[in-house]
């Protein structure tokens, strides 16, 4: 028993660490698409967090595997291997400890970071997005401005936006990878999203796209907008040359 | 013709026969009011339920057991050997491993699809499959894999281990077991008909209102869900009712072994929640009940039913191109909505 638990504390800690450190100089550095917005950093912290938690995780079921194979491999087939002593104390410990993980991380990363990615402050821009089978329709209320389609969906640099989401037929979900976040657009309601974009980027990197992300049917995979982020006098330009597109048009 | 006289040949021959009677019955009441004979959506559901009695009937579900309804003495036939796989048997073991090869098969099904969708994704644009095909693959592979990992566990290692760690002599209900078991073929062979006859496009999640503009193969996918619902419902029950009663004088239940009490945690939330997804679906299902209650005051029944809120105008318009086109339908549906805004590009 003794030796068991020896050898399992063993193999814990070495994967243990060993994925540690792969969570931390792999997928800590090379995983993440473009960082574009604020708010990522609140996805990102809890998507570390998770993963930094689940290495211990995986390091006990590596050890209560090489231990079982390893320490209770039986020579012939109809023998029995060493039996396994287990005392009341251990499941208990484990439903305790196991709960209160869990617990911990509904309100870290969990609850604490919906309250944080809230935005209460009045935006500087509104934006009313549509989803339809199968494409995105932007308006700029302040402005009387209407893209839809391939057009490029161009957004200020530093600017508290508000996106306000509805769908006319069945469900969508808005996600630009660069900002992370990602909500459903239902029929019959709107739901909204704070972004502050905080860096420049153009649709020439993947993250800089308005892609559907819930299944919505034939074209779904198609129902892309390219997004851009610009600076503020540039985003000013090109509402202006956007409105007299509009009023040129018959 | 001893060919005949196997448990599946008879079961397949009842079925046919069961979804003939169905279906005729079904035209005959549509010719006596005045309407068309063929209406395949609506033939399918009303038939599904007859070539399913059928097929339970002639598998074994009659002489095993309805028999005994009629006041007359069951008479079950005994197959041994290789034979027994393939018959009503209400042994544990024999049940656990029909399970286990039957979602082996699917599970290779499932594989070989999704090894298709890899082949499509391994280089840009379409090759293998167009867009329409791409998503009946993807809907297929999802639904079978997920039926696959819940009932491989449960169904079949269930069945097999359980009672053997509980020291019980069989399960609690052997014959609801065999049912449960039997259930399951139909489940398969209606999704891959539903595949073959141009799929269904909402994936294995099925969220409406996409469920409900869908192509017809939807309607064979809720059949089959429907019936997994049943195998999930009926099973649960047993393995609920063979871990409380059954366990072997001394077998505390702190003494379980923790294969049991998951199957125990599983069994129980099958038995809760399949109820749930049981009642949506045949408002999916029976759209048609759907469109008359839209016009009705009912706004409590219609807003349990309808737990997404399908967008008004899009049901309205939906309900409206149904009424003009009643057949099967290889393509799904772009809704144009009337009081879309007018700058929506149409």
């Amino acid at each position: 028993m003794r030796r068991d638990l020896t050898l399992g504390a063993i193999v814990w800690v070495a994967v243990t660490l060993a994925s540690l450190a792969v969570s931390r100089l792999v997928i800590a550095e090379i995983s993440f698409p473009t960082r574009g917005a604020e708010e990522a950093d609140v996805i990102d912290e809890a998507f570390m967090i998770l993963t930094y938690l689940a290495a211990p995780v995986f390091g006990i079921v590596i050890a209560a595997m090489v231990v079982s194979v390893w320490r209770h491999r039986v020579s012939a087939p109809d023998e029995d291997g060493a039996p396994l002593q287990g005392t009341g104390a251990v499941p208990i410990w484990w439903l305790g400890i196991t709960s209160a993980l869990t617990l911990l991380v509904i309100i870290h990363p969990g609850l604490t970071g919906l309250i944080s990615l809230r935005n209460y402050d009045p935006p500087d821009l509104q934006l009313n997005v549509t989803g339809q089978m199968w494409q995105w329709t932007v308006e700029y209320p302040d402005a009387e401005v209407r893209i839809f389609g391939a057009q490029e969906l161009v957004l200020p640099v530093d600017q508290h936006i508000q996106v306000n989401i509805r769908s006319l037929d069945v469900l969508h979900s808005f996600w630009v990878p660069a900002f992370r976040q990602k909500i459903d657009a239902v029929p019959g309601q709107t739901t909204e999203l704070h972004i502050t974009p905080d860096r420049l980027g153009a649709p020439d990197d993947v993250a800089y796209r308005l892609q559907c992300a819930e299944l919505c049917g034939l074209a779904h995979s198609k129902m892309v907008m390219p997004v851009r982020v610009v600076e503020r006098s540039e985003f000013e330009a090109w509402l202006a040359s956007q409105r007299q597109a509009a009023k040129a048009r018959p | 013709m001893a060919v005949l006289r196997a448990p599946i040949v008879r079961g397949l021959v009842l079925a046919i026969a069961g979804f003939a009677i169905g279906a005729t019955l079904l035209g005959l009441l549509r010719a006596v009011t005045g309407r068309s004979f063929w209406l395949t959506e609506l033939s399918w559901t009303v038939a599904y339920p007859f070539a399913l009695l059928g097929w339970l009937a002639g598998v074994g579900g009659w002489s095993h057991w309805a028999r005994e309804w009629f006041g007359r003495p069951a008479r079950p036939y005994v197959l041994t050997g290789w034979r027994r796989y393939f018959g009503f048997s209400t042994d544990h073991k024999v049940i656990g491993v029909q399970y286990i090869v039957t979602f082996i098969a699917l599970f290779l099904i499932a594989g070989l699809v999704a090894m298709l969708i890899r082949i499509e994704l391994a280089s840009a644009g379409m090759q293998l499959f167009s867009e329409d095909t791409y998503n009946a693959a993807m809907s297929l592979h999802g639904i079978a894999m997920v039926a696959v990992a819940v009932a491989v566990m449960l169904g079949g290692f269930g069945n097999f281990v359980v009672p053997l760690q509980i020291g019980a002599r069989d399960m609690a209900f052997p014959r609801l077991n065999a049912l449960s078991y039997w259930l399951v073929p139909p489940v398969a062979v209606m999704l891959l008909i539903a595949t073959f006859t141009g799929g269904w496009d909402s994936g294995w999640t099925a969220y409406p209102p996409l469920s409900v503009f869908n192509k017809s193969g939807q309607i064979l996918f809720n059949l089959a869900v429907i019936t997994f619902g049943l195998v999930s419902i009926l099973g649960g029950i047993n393995f609920l009712a063979t871990i409380i009663y059954e366990r072997a004088p001394g077998m505390t239940w702190w003494r379980l072994p923790i294969f049991v009490w998951g199957v125990f945690a599983a069994s129980l939330i099958s038995f809760i929640f399949t109820q749930a997804l049981a009642a949506a679906l045949p408002s999916q299902t029976f759209p048609a009940a759907r469109c008359r209650r839209a016009g009705t005051p009912d706004r409590r029944m219609q807003a349990a039913l309808q737990p997404a809120s399908l967008g008004a105008c899009a049901h309205a318009r939906w309900c409206a191109t149904r009424a003009h086109r009643p057949g099967w339908r290889s393509a799904s549906r772009r809704p144009q909505c009337a009081d879309a805004p007018s700058w929506a590009p149409r």
